[in-house]
């Protein structure tokens, strides 16, 4: 029940941000030119905010672990040359099976 | 769903011209290669709602409802981790706050369109269709025919991803509990970030979103999460005044 609440509510958000500007339709001003470049760093901010705690928290406790550092590392030089979820998922991958074998 | 496509280019009729030249582009044709590419997006957010606390209907229901892939795995993320419904519907929403632009981008055109038109053409308008649309439209002779590029793409792409996203819960039921989830999500969510990362302002954010997520990390209710968000949001635009002044 929690869980379709959630779900519903985000579809719902969702669907008002994509029909907010085409609804209520207005020529831009200004302050409506400044407003997206804010958002637009909410991309980033959130998805590093995802990301770096979960390679770099492990039970609670801020501690390195090699393996996963070492699939990050590799992902994140893949994900810069080729940009493709495949690549990084691919090498990423590996580089952990690999380490965790090593180690 | 973000993006794995590359940006638009900065002039779409240069590439209208040549072999492509008397052929109207379809919708349906140019979502073929995007669908490819998110293919594996699809299957692990699949695979994640099997090894998640989210009942498997629920968690793929997002797909058609929401049609956002990183919203829906972090969306997932954070109901999985025991969060209140509150923070996880902000956390989802902040990713995709995003859409506003393209809605703002595309609402000189709607405003020409009727308005049932205008009330449903925004459910399909997620990264791809945004990017796609933005890229194909100059190129289409009148409103009839951007419109029906708009559902082409759009509805082959809806198709697609909630079909997808099936297969990965039905693979991902039968898949072994081996499978390092606590390192493919992130890696998901690595390779959507690295691509956004675009200029100063934008590295600033994740910068500061990464680091004050981490060392808020030990808050209640994924607190920390949003704490980084918004740390990163403020460098982002305090490096951007920096850059207006400059």
């Amino acid at each position: 029940m929690r869980d379709w609440m959630a779900i519903v509510a985000v579809g719902l958000g969702t669907y008002l941000l994509r029909a907010s500007m085409i609804v209520a339709h207005r020529t831009s001003s200004a302050a409506e030119e400044r407003t997206p470049r804010a958002l637009g760093h909410l991309t980033p901010a959130v998805l590093a905010a995802l990301v770096a705690p979960a390679f770099l928290v492990t039970d609670g406790a801020v501690q390195v672990q090699g393996p996963v550092l070492l699939a990050a590392v590799a992902g994140g030089l893949v994900a810069w040359r080729t940009r493709g979820i495949p690549q990084v998922l691919v090498t990423g991958l590996a580089v952990h099976q690999l380490a965790t074998w090593a180690w | 769903m973000t993006v794995t496509i590359t940006r638009p280019r900065p002039r779409p009729r240069s590439r209208a011209g040549g072999s492509e030249r008397g052929t109207r582009p379809r919708g349906h044709v140019d979502a073929a290669p995007l669908i490819l590419g998110y293919l594996p997006f699809a299957l692990v957010m699949g695979a994640s709602i099997t090894a998640s606390s989210v009942a498997n209907v629920a968690g793929w229901a997002s797909s058609p409802l929401i049609f956002a892939g990183a919203s829906q795995l972090a969306l997932l993320e954070v109901l999985d981790g025991g969060s209140t419904v509150a923070i996880a519907v902000m956390t989802a929403l902040a990713i995709n706050l995003r859409h506003v632009m393209y809605s703002a981008s595309l609402a000189p055109w709607m405003a020409g369109q009727d308005w049932r038109w205008r009330l449903a053409a925004p459910l399909l308008l997620n990264d791809p269709q945004f990017l796609l649309v933005s890229r194909r439209f100059p190129e289409l002779p009148d409103d009839a025919a951007k419109r029906r590029y708009y559902l082409e793409l759009g509805l082959t792409l809806l198709l697609a991803w909630s079909s997808m996203t099936a297969i990965g819960v039905v693979i991902g039921s039968r898949l072994p509990d081996t499978l390092p989830f606590d390192v493919i999500v992130p890696l998901t969510f690595l390779a959507l970030l690295v691509p956004s990362l675009t200029d100063r302002p934008s590295i600033g954010a994740a910068v500061a979103g990464g680091s004050v997520a981490v060392v808020a990390h030990g808050l209640p209710l994924h607190l920390g999460l949003l704490a980084g968000i918004l740390a990163g949001v403020a460098a982002g635009m305090g490096l951007d005044e920096e850059h207006d002044d400059a």
